[in-house]
């Protein structure tokens, strides 16, 4: 399966989001995966949201972040945590 | 003839005696029967008396009033009269004279004598609750709920003013009741509006900790019992605060945190307290024990002490095990044998439990009976002890009563944690999955997806689900004073917007439904929140005010929720959009219209300061009745209307159609993508067809739906049927049995010994019950058209 981007989900006030974002556009840049930023601090974006709640992700806290494939299927990696370089390839390769 | 002459000779005993100038008009009056339970002499001052009192008319309209009435008895040469009929006039007399509302004021409600004598000989025949069981106290319960409810039409409010947290007046120009009744808005627990609070989920560390006093008032009226020393009192005071607060609230009563409020007692099981025990071998139940180990020693000093304590130890682990099974028989029993509340009821009853200690309460150390704080164990002491416990409940549950029929109360809400998928209580579960494929009885409550950040989570009722929102909150959580719940569900129906907008453009719907909640859904939820702030300022419900643990009242309305329910979204989705609800489009559409609910729910949360939240409605009642009323005022959306009249009905909440051809994993994936937008709960279930799935293939399959998608709470119906004849039971075999319709459904017949007194069990929304006695004509329709799934596990 080819990895289309990483979604990054923050909000303001968000303690933790800042390092989250800070390690995904560094493991982004690394594996050569673009990243996107969502700010959901006004909620998830109506277009986006559907996708998400159709692959069974919900964002119910930040900083999270997703992977969408190049066929559409979305995967959810981070939610409301901060994990480091190593854990979050290893999400990304979906090794267990 | 014989009323006539009956009362001509009651003239002559019972002269009129007039007091005023009005001597002649009183000698052609018949005397009155009161509804004091007196005969009395016709007085024509008391209706005007009670006219301006009830109604707030004037004097002089009164006495126009009274004038005409008696101007009826008199050309009418009426012979008998009674306080009712004289009402009856004057309502009739109010309503000629235009006046409406001073009539509504006025009237007397009741319940007509036809009625009534069909009540009493064939009571379930009058009612849509599938709980209420055939038994005197539903006679009485029916005619209790028919006056209440009439009672409720007639008084709630067509303008209300509330004061709110925020500290705003907010002023409605509203109208509740005509809503309810034309189908726009489902007004839940009519019967209860004006005397009870809703549902809730205790802390059992509530009792543990202040003792039992059911009356509220210091047993003033019950006794009074101390903090429970023992495993069977503590189920045994469980039971009984279930039972109490059924009797002062509508809804479900449930309990969260059991496993960690039920540790302390278990600590027999120790170990080290069996060791310590056989040691000194004392019982506080028998003190003639204190001194047989040194009578042991003496007898068998031939033998090792380390061993005789060591047997002894083995023989008491095996009498408390004993205890502990007793304890847990007790548990269902009690819930299912105690007719007590809410006219000859069993409580609605649940406890939330799991195979061990929840990993925020592990350090946390462990309030004993009576508050002490213990200082030799935390909670996570007692993980293995709960396991058992755990087990024991699930085995008992799996033996069921004596002849091996099921126990439907109490609801048995197993929570998932992650702290809990490891192989120590793979065997815990799996008896969980046994009960699951033997029965359908469990309930699953997820923590394992985006619902794992929740702290404090709970359910109750057979919809709701709770969470602890603040800090306070979290710490009454753990501390045993926490009290979840809500005080009203209404329910505005989107079918009637739909089918006023029937071709329309989409804004014309949405327009519409906000219109409901806006005008008659939230004024109702806030109606009844105005309505418990006065019984508990009047101390109508005295446990309301009774203190908990950390000093505050029981019940506070400020910190109970409000609940916006759904109902029908797979009809309005297929009436506003033309596609089912499995379709893109009509998942899109609906996603949306909750979205737009949980908008305004926000918004009014913000504008009162109380909690509003959007949930399933259980919907055993609504649905069939907003269907009727929807096809009977809108004929054009008759073909969206699910069932064939009389027995239509709505889809529950924002469920896919029961009869929808999708496989399983599609149906609970996109039932699942609303549970994270209903804050107050939503219950998915998943009916099974006639194959016993493998336990542990099962187990698999629950982790599965758990993991990977949102669902938040769950449950599979298999259906049974059981015998009071031959006492026998055993699962539907739907090769051997086929319904064309309700009718055929009442013929149903043990396949045992062919007796007719065979019932069919199943859930008819979020609780099992039988379906040929209580359920109403709708669902048992919905109930032929379920698609029942194979796992092929």
């Amino acid at each position: 399966m080819c990895v289309k981007k990483l979604l990054v989900f923050t909000q303001v006030n968000c303690p933790n989001c800042p390092t989250m974002k800070k390690i995904t556009l560094e493991v982004g840049k690394k594996l050569n995966i673009p990243v996107e930023l969502v700010d959901i601090t006004n909620g998830v974006p109506e277009s986006l949201e559907f996708d998400l709640l159709q692959n069974q992700i919900y964002i119910s806290s930040t900083p999270s972040v997703v992977l969408v494939n190049e066929d559409g299927s979305i995967r959810e990696l981070v939610l409301g945590e901060i994990i480091y370089h190593e854990e979050l390839e290893r999400r990304i390769f979906n090794q267990e | 003839m014989s009323n006539s002459s009956h009362s001509s000779k009651k003239r002559e005993e019972l002269p009129l005696e007039p007091e005023s100038n009005g001597d002649f008009i009183h000698s052609l009056l018949p005397p009155v029967r009161t509804s004091r339970g007196t005969i009395e002499n016709f007085d024509v001052s008391k209706i005007i008396k009670s006219l301006v009192k009830e109604t707030g008319i004037e004097k002089e309209k009164a006495a126009e009033v009274a004038k005409r009435i008696v101007q009826r008895i008199i050309s009418s040469n009426i012979q008998w009269l009674s306080s009712p009929m004289i009402r009856e006039m004057a309502c009739s007399v109010l309503a000629e004279m235009g006046m409406v509302e001073e009539r509504k004021r006025y009237t007397r409600i009741g319940v007509p004598i036809y009625d009534l004598n069909e009540m009493i000989v064939n009571p379930l025949k009058h009612t849509w609750n599938a709980n209420l069981q055939i038994n005197p106290e539903t006679i009485a319960k029916i005619v209790y709920d028919k006056v209440m409810s009439e009672h409720t039409y007639l008084t709630l409010p067509g303008y209300l003013e509330v004061e709110v947290p925020s500290g705003k007046t907010l002023r409605f120009t509203t109208n509740i009741a005509d809503a309810h009744l034309m189908g726009d808005n489902y007004h839940k627990d009519r019967e209860y509006t004006s005397i009870r609070d809703y549902c809730a989920s205790w802390d059992p560390r509530l009792f543990m900790v202040l003792g039992l006093e059911p009356d509220g008032l210091q047993g003033a009226h019950s006794s009074s019992a101390g903090p429970a020393k023992h495993l069977i009192v503590f189920t045994n005071h469980a039971a009984i605060w279930l039972a109490s607060w059924q009797s002062n609230m509508s809804g479900g009563q449930g309990f969260h945190n059991w496993m960690e409020s039920i540790a302390w007692y278990l600590k027999e099981l120790k170990q080290e307290e069996l060791t310590r025990a056989a040691q000194n071998l004392v019982s506080s139940m028998n003190p003639a024990t204190l001194n047989l180990n040194e009578a042991l020693y003496a007898k068998f000093s031939q033998i090792p002490k380390e061993i005789i304590d060591s047997i002894v130890a083995y023989t008491m682990r095996v009498f408390y095990e004993r205890e502990v099974e007793q304890a847990c028989q007790h548990t269902p029993f009690i819930a299912t044998q105690q007719y007590v509340a809410r006219g000859g009821q069993v409580p609605f009853t649940s406890i939330d439990i799991g195979p061990g200690i929840k990993k925020e309460f592990m350090d946390e150390p462990v309030i004993m009976p009576g508050g002490k704080v213990s200082e030799r164990y935390v909670y996570g002491d007692f993980v293995e002890e709960v396991k058992k416990y755990f087990i024991t409940l699930m085995k008992t549950m799996y033996n069921g009563d004596r002849h091996g029929k099921l126990f439907n109360y109490p609801k048995i809400n197993i929570e998932l944690r992650e702290e809990w998928m490891k192989p120590e209580f793979e065997e815990a579960y799996i008896w969980a999955a046994k009960l699951t494929a033997k029965y359908g009885l469990p309930y699953f409550v997820n923590y394992l997806n985006w619902r794992r950040k929740i702290v404090g989570g709970c359910v109750s009722c057979c919809s709701h689900t709770w969470a602890a929102d603040t800090p306070e909150q979290k710490e009454e959580y753990l501390t045993g004073n926490a009290v979840f719940g809500a005080i009203q569900m209404d329910t505005p129906n989107p079918v009637a917007s739909a089918a006023r907008t029937f071709k329309q453009d989409e804004s014309k719907f949405f327009e519409d439904f906000t219109q409901i909640i806006n005008n008659v859904t939230i004024p109702s939820l806030l109606n009844r929140y105005n309505i418990i702030k006065r019984i508990k300022k009047l101390g109508l419900a005295p446990l309301y005010n009774v203190k908990r643990p950390n000093g505050k009242d029981m019940i506070i309305p400020e910190e109970r929720k409000l609940l916006i329910g759904t109902i029908g979204f797979a009809e309005m989705t297929e009436i506003v959009v033309g596609y089912p609800l499995w379709h893109e489009e009509g998942l899109k559409f609906a996603l949306k219209v909750i979205k737009t609910m949980q908008a305004l729910a926000d918004e009014w949360s913000e504008e009162t300061g109380l909690s509003i939240q959007i949930t399933r409605t259980p919907a055993e009642s609504a649905a069939g009745r907003l269907a009727k009323i929807m096809y009977e005022r809108y004929p054009e959306i008759r073909p969206f209307l699910r069932g064939s009249y009389p027995n239509v009905y709505l889809t529950n909440s924002v469920h896919q159609p029961v009869d929808a051809d999708i496989p399983l994993s599609e149906r609970i994936k996109k039932e699942a993508m609303f549970a994270p937008l209903l804050g107050g709960g939503f219950l998915q279930h998943i009916f099974l067809d006639d194959a016993y799935p493998d336990p542990e293939a099962l187990w698999k399959f629950i982790q599965k739906i758990a993991r990977n998608t949102l669902t938040a709470y769950f449950d599979f119906t298999v259906d049974m049927w059981t015998c009071s004849s031959c006492h026998s039971q055993g699962r539907m075999d739907w090769k051997q049995n086929q319904f064309n319709s309700v009718e055929e459904l009442l013929d149903f017949k043990c396949p045992k010994c062919g007796s007719p007194n065979a019932e069919i069990l199943s859930r008819i929304t979020g609780y099992l019950q039988g379906l040929k006695g209580t359920w109403n004509d709708p669902k048992k329709q919905e109930f032929l058209e379920r698609r029942r799934y194979n796992l092929n596990i």
